[in-house]
Parts: C-alpha cells; sequence; structure tokens
C-alpha cells in the first residue's frame, strides 16, 4: 500500500506529516510529499488517520495491504 | 452527571446561554444526546430548531461533506432573538441595496462561502498559516511570549504587595493572539497597545462590559464607538499600504496583490479578509490559553508532570485544545436528503456539530473525562471536522499556545485561582471572559 497526494488539493495544513512524520514530509512549497514507497505494517493505523485528518481530502492509499 | 436532577431528551437544553454562564459547557447534557440520540431534532422555543450532531464521527462525516452540508445558509445556532436580530438587518439591507450588493455585506468572508468561492478566497492566504511559515514566526513568537508572559508575572507578583487584583485573561491571555495576528497582517507595533483596547471591546463579549459595570446603553455605545475607531483605522491603514507599493509578504499586503479570477480584491473584500483574519484568532486561542491554564491548576499532578518534562509542551497543548474546545458549534445547511445513523437529514434542514461532545465521545477516546497532558495520539476537533472550513489558523494556534505555555510554566506552581472564572454568554465561542489569579510562592522544602 503507498500513500499518494494530489497537490492540486493539498494546502500543506500538516495534519498528515504531524500524524505520521515518517511517511509524510511537508516540503518548501507547502506540499505534503510521501517519503516511502510501502507504508510499513506499525505505520498502517497512523497512515488511515493521517488520511482522515486531512482538511482537503487531499491523501489516497494505492494498492492492497 | 453532575447534580441530582434528573436529565431527559425532551427538556435538556443545549442552548441556553445562562446555563453556559452559571454551569459552563452542558456536559450531562451532551453526554445523554451521545447516548440515546446522536442525531437528535432539537426543536426548543429558545431557537430554530437543528439537528444536534454530539459525536466524532458525525462532527467528522458533515465536515468533509461539504459538497451536501454548505456554510453559506446557516452557519451557527444562535438564540432565536439573536437570529432575528439578523434577519432584520439582511432584509433591511437587501431594501436598500438591492438582493445583489446587500449579499457582499453578509457573506463577504470567506468562512460564510461554499467552494469553491470558498477555496479560491482562502488560498490567497493559506501558504501564510502553513507549518513552514509559522516556523519563520516562531523566534518572533517566543519574543512576544516572553515580554507578555513576563509582563504578567511582574503583575501577579506585585499584586500581592499592592493588594491588586490579576485577571489572567485582561493581563496575559487576551495579549499574544492580538499581537501575532497584528505582526502578521502588517499593524505597525506602535499601534498595538491603542489597538488592543479597542480589540477587546469590538470582539470582546457584552458579558466583559458588563462585568466592567457598564449599564447595557453604555455597553452599546462603548461598542459603536470602538467599531468606528477600528473601521477608520482599518481604512487608514490599508490606504497606507496601497501608496507603499504593497510590497511586503504581511497578510493585508498579500490581499492587496492578490488576484481572483484576474481582477484585484475590492476595498470591502480586504476590510472583511482581515477583519475575519482577527476575529477568528482573538476569542478561540485566548480561551484555550484561559481554559487550559484553569485545567493545569484543576490537575495539579498534571501540572507537575508538564512542568517537570517540558517535552510534553507538544501533547500538552493538543490535549488542552481537546479539554477547553473554545468553538462550541458550527452549524451547515443540507442541500439534500442525506441519512446519519438511520435519520434522513431533509434538504434544507440545518445540522450542528458540537465539538466539545465530540471531543468527549467514548466512541473515540480512551477515558475522554481524564485531562492528561501526554495523550497521544489526539485527533482532537477543536479546529473542526477536517474538512473544507478546517481552521485556517490552526497552525498559528497551535504556536501561539506552545509560546505561551512555556512561559508559563515556571509560574504555575506558584498560582491559584482568586475567586471563580466568570464564564462567557456565548453559544458560539465559550469560555473564560475573567479568571481572577494570585500569586502564592511555593514555601522551599
Amino acid at each position: 500500500m503507498k500513500p499518494v497526494v494530489d497537490h492540486t488539493r493539498c494546502e500543506g495544513h500538516g495534519r498528515c506529516e504531524e500524524t505520521a512524520p515518517q511517511v509524510f514530509q511537508v516540503d518548501e512549497d507547502d506540499k505534503s510529499q510521501v517519503l516511502v514507497e510501502a507504508v510499513p505494517a506499525a505505520l498502517r493505523d497512523r497512515v488511515d488517520v493521517a488520511v482522515r485528518v486531512c482538511p482537503r481530502q487531499a491523501i489516497s492509499l494505492e494498492g492492497g495491504s | 452527571m453532575s447534580g441530582g436532577e434528573a436529565l431527559s431528551l425532551d427538556t435538556l437544553s443545549i442552548t441556553d446561554t445562562q446555563r453556559y454562564v452559571e454551569r459552563g459547557y452542558p456536559w450531562a447534557e451532551w453526554d445523554l444526546l451521545r447516548r440515546e440520540a446522536p442525531v437528535y431534532w432539537y426543536d426548543r422555543p429558545d431557537v430554530d430548531p437543528f439537528w444536534a450532531l454530539t459525536t466524532y464521527e458525525d462532527a467528522l462525516t458533515v465536515s468533509k461533506r461539504s459538497d451536501v452540508f454548505i456554510s453559506s445558509d446557516r452557519l451557527r445556532i444562535f438564540p432565536r432573538t439573536q437570529e432575528e436580530f439578523s434577519r432584520r438587518r439582511k432584509e433591511e439591507l437587501i431594501a436598500r441595496h438591492g438582493p445583489e450588493k446587500a449579499r457582499r455585506f453578509y457573506t463577504l468572508s470567506f468562512i460564510d462561502m461554499d467552494d469553491p468561492e470558498h477555496a479560491a478566497y482562502r488560498n490567497l492566504t493559506n501558504r501564510s498559516f502553513t507549518p513552514r511559515a509559522m516556523r519563520l514566526l516562531e523566534d518572533h513568537i517566543a519574543e512576544l511570549a516572553e515580554r507578555y508572559a513576563s509582563g504578567f508575572a511582574k503583575r501577579l507578583i506585585g499584586a500581592v504587595a499592592e493588594r491588586g487584583e490579576c485577571d489572567f485573561v485582561h493581563d496575559l491571555a487576551v495579549k499574544l493572539p492580538m499581537a501575532a495576528i497584528f505582526e502578521m497582517v502588517g499593524f505597525p507595533r506602535e499601534d498595538w497597545e491603542e489597538l488592543f483596547g479597542i480589540k477587546e471591546i469590538e470582539y470582546g463579549s457584552d458579558r466583559e462590559l458588563a462585568l466592567a459595570g457598564l449599564t447595557p446603553e453604555e455597553r452599546d455605545a462603548e461598542r459603536r464607538k470602538a467599531n468606528k475607531v477600528s473601521t477608520e483605522y482599518l481604512f487608514r491603514f490599508v490606504e497606507g499600504r496601497k501608496a507603499a507599493g504593497a510590497p511586503s509578504e504581511r497578510l493585508a499586503d498579500v490581499l492587496l496583490r492578490a488576484e481572483l479570477d484576474g481582477r484585484r480584491l475590492e476595498d470591502d473584500e480586504i476590510f472583511s479578509y482581515i477583519n475575519l483574519l482577527i476575529a477568528g484568532g482573538l476569542e478561540t486561542t485566548r480561551n484555550a490559553t484561559t481554559g487550559g491554564v484553569l485545567a493545569l491548576l484543576e490537575h495539579p499532578g498534571e501540572r507537575d508532570k508538564l512542568v517537570a518534562n517540558p517535552e510534553l509542551l507538544r501533547p500538552a497543548v493538543e490535549e488542552i485544545l481537546r479539554w477547553t474546545s473554545p468553538v462550541i458549534q458550527f452549524a451547515r445547511v443540507a442541500t439534500r436528503d442525506f441519512e446519519l445513523r438511520g435519520r434522513t437529514i431533509r434538504a434544507g434542514e440545518t445540522v450542528a456539530m458540537w465539538y466539545p461532545s465530540a471531543n468527549r465521545d467514548e466512541a473515540a477516546w480512551d477515558e475522554p473525562y481524564r485531562f492528561d497532558v501526554g495523550r497521544d495520539p489526539n485527533d482532537h476537533l477543536a479546529f473542526g471536522g477536517f474538512g473544507a472550513h478546517f481552521c485556517l489558523g490552526a497552525n498559528l494556534a497551535r504556536w501561539e499556545l506552545r509560546g505561551i505555555f512555556k512561559e508559563l510554566l515556571p509560574l504555575l506552581p506558584e498560582m491559584e485561582l482568586d475567586g471563580p472564572p466568570f464564564r462567557q454568554d456565548s453559544l458560539h465561542v465559550g469560555g473564560i471572559v475573567k479568571m481572577p489569579v494570585r500569586y502564592r510562592p511555593v514555601p522551599a522544602a
């Protein structure tokens, strides 16, 4: 499973980075970047939360577990 | 549950402002609603009816479905008397200016708009509120926090000698939120002191002025005067920025340079925008600060834990936000029928999200009524339900709160309440308008 951030929606609130700093990082253009190719099992829950707390619904998950 | 009286769905009230003043937030009522009727048609003589949503999950659903639940119709629940006043004002404006122009007076701020219009306005400034922008402002906020906290400490300690009174709200909590947003907007520092006085009246509640001993007529006159001075100041300030060519990254200049659909903003749009940014950040952050100090004074174990472990500041601030939930509710209007927990919200009906209740929802939290400065994770809804209208200033508020609580830590063990706090009478932004505190030196061991 890999998270994908839609940069046309992302406003750089930084909730994803706050929730799962190992997976998301907001860059100098205030756009969230995904740091990993696949989400480690231990971080699945936090990534699900990151999807939920994104105010712009900019994060989606691609692929199975 | 507090008190001995039995609550029932048919008789409970979550809209009686007097109750908020006397007993604070209606926790027991919200608990009952969550348990027995989380989607509840609230129909009472004192308000226009609405669906009361009290759970975490439903606040999230409605916030995220801004395609169904819109903001431009009814955005807050107010007592019916106040709603009628607003309706009459709206009708007068329409009669005087015609519907198109009148609309600009009452839905000029993006908070009252829906997407895509809302997003277009909001995105003019949103990059000034991201974590990256806050990091650039961090030293500044720290310097201001240090200055106001040390001024407050002097006053707190001095009040003992002078037998004076110290009000945590007026003497400290109001200051940093004002200073921080003034800095961001670009108001010159030499104007702040004067603006503090004006804004405290303009955005303060009627109750604060009443507590200061003013009659209803005097209160009205004070607010009108503050409003006039404030409008004139903003007008002169914006004219000055225009004359200077609006070159800076301060918000006023950003707005003056902004383009929306290939046009510049009109003056009245800029005034409303700036006023929304100011209004949004004052009462809310101020009440989180005051409520946070109150929570720490009421939970000395948590206070001591935080004082001993300053690295808990970040989670502590999140817990203060969850615990205090300064914004009580926002409403939306359904644009089509929508099913929620088996109930049908009909098109045209209002739903209101009660955030403090969502932040005590047993389904979303372990031990929701425990104040825990180390709580982690803490995905509270103090800034809204993670939808399109999520608080633009959330990061600013976090940075301010971390800044001020860092400075307050050494003082907290030596501070105590000097009488009961006076609570706000609003259904929208709740909290404390006055909190007498006194210095009580800790005896050396």
